[in-house]
């Protein structure tokens, strides 16, 4: 019997996080430790993953994590946070409000830098009638933006940040996490979807303003259903722009997917094959918006153009 | 005569309709953006050396895109060098002779 976060009361939590085995959470295909004596992080945490199973002790661990006070007499004076994997401390402090965010930010690079079952691309990803849409793209262009504003408008959440793609069968791998969000689309995303609760603001962090929303509930339900490869969109934030989705050759779309692969060096002439798959599975396109209520209807309209089974449909892992 | 060699492990994808083509370097674990006709050039010359006749013979192809202003000679020897130059700069042929 599966039990989740939110079955445990917030001093359970806490107590949980500052044990010594941590609070054992499924995140997507990965077991993870978090370990932390941080009030603040644990409230973040209790909030953020309310939905997510625990899992018991003797399970196998893909990263045992920690957020905790570096070991310096600062911390008198001006607290600061550091993140550990597995006793290492791979990353500079941060200031002592930023636990969470540097939780995330370590929780993702643990992700992309050591995972290699997967393809890894730097892509937001979604799902809709089976259909993954990929949004490969630097920050700043947007993507989060339109990725938070789609899953508010019929569409499941894959991740927000990573793209895991399965080597044997070209699948779209779900790994739900909190939707970060950035400065002014917090204040957008806000009005789009007023009954959002954010977590805490974090103000003066390297990426300016950030705060996070809890995976939706679809999103964590369906987490076994893998997606079957359907678009690939470059989006670009424009302001003024009109909305513009325009047909991109596959070869083109196929060298910004492998630009924004994290482990494609790892992967070399396999790699190459599996994103020729990807974009000949794909319908690809770049976009460019300013508009976030056409542009979901722009996304909308390509879901509903596509109707019919996925090639290949769902497939639980 | 200019002879050019592909890099080895070179891979070329391709979409017929498109102008563009997808090049991989196992050399260089590298993946470049092509032209069709330089697509078409790393194909020959992933097989063997290639000599400047046959890359001639490419652009006198009546299949190839590139090959509608084939009567401007000259204007596609100026193309097919600035490919050539352009494949060599990315490391993806080299020059043998």
């Amino acid at each position: 019997m599966t039990v989740c976060l939110n079955e445990l009361s917030l001093p359970d939590v806490k107590r949980r996080l500052n044990s010594a085995s941590g609070l054992r959470l499924q995140m997507g295909p990965f077991t993870t430790s978090v370990q932390t004596p941080l009030a603040n992080v644990a409230s973040s945490v209790h909030q953020l993953y309310a939905g997510y199973p625990l899992v018991a002790d003797e399970v196998f661990t893909d990263f045992s994590v920690s957020i905790r006070r570096p070991a310096s007499l600062r911390r008198y004076w001006n607290p600061q946070v550091t993140f550990g994997l597995d006793g290492q401390e791979p990353f500079n402090p941060l200031p002592g409000d930023q636990g969470f965010p540097l939780l995330e930010w370590g929780l993702n690079w643990c992700v992309y830098g050591m995972c290699h079952q997967y393809l890894i691309l730097h892509a937001a990803v979604l799902e809709r009638g089976g259909r993954a849409l990929i949004l490969p793209a630097p920050s700043g262009s947007g993507k989060s933006t339109l990725c938070a504003a789609l899953l508010f408008h019929g569409w499941r959440l894959l991740s927000d940040e990573l793209t895991l793609i399965c080597p044997r069968t070209g699948q779209l791998v779900p790994n739900p996490r909190p939707v970060s969000l950035k400065n002014e689309s917090i204040r957008v995303i806000s009005e789009l979807a007023p009954a959002v609760h954010f977590g805490s603001r974090i103000e003066e962090t390297t990426k300016g303003v950030v705060a996070h929303f809890a995976a939706p509930d679809n999103a964590l339900a369906l987490v076994h259903q893998r997606a079957q490869p359907g678009w690939v969109v470059m989006p670009k934030y424009r302001a003024g722009s009109p909305t513009l989705l325009q047909p991109m050759e596959k070869a083109r779309a196929l060298i910004h997917l492998a630009e924004n692969a994290f482990n494609y060096d790892i992967y070399g002439r396999e790699g190459f094959d599996m994103l020729g798959r990807l974009v000949d599975n794909s319908a690809c396109f770049s976009f460019e918006y300013s508009n976030l209520p056409e542009a979901i209807k722009t996304f909308n309209d390509l879901a509903d153009a596509a109707q019919g089974p996925a090639p290949g449909g769902g497939a639980n892992a | 005569m200019t002879r050019l060699e592909a890099a080895q492990g070179l891979v070329v994808r391709a979409w017929p309709t498109e102008a563009s083509a997808a090049v991989f370097s196992s050399d260089t674990v590298r993946t470049h953006l092509v032209s069709e006709f330089a697509a078409a050039v790393l194909e020959l010359a992933g097989k063997q050396p290639v000599t400047s006749a046959e890359l001639l013979s490419l652009l006198a192809a009546p299949d190839q895109p590139l090959d509608s202003g084939a009567s401007d000679t000259s204007a596609d020897l100026l193309l097919m060098e600035e490919t050539i130059t352009g494949l060599v700069a990315a490391g993806l042929l080299r020059r043998v002779e």
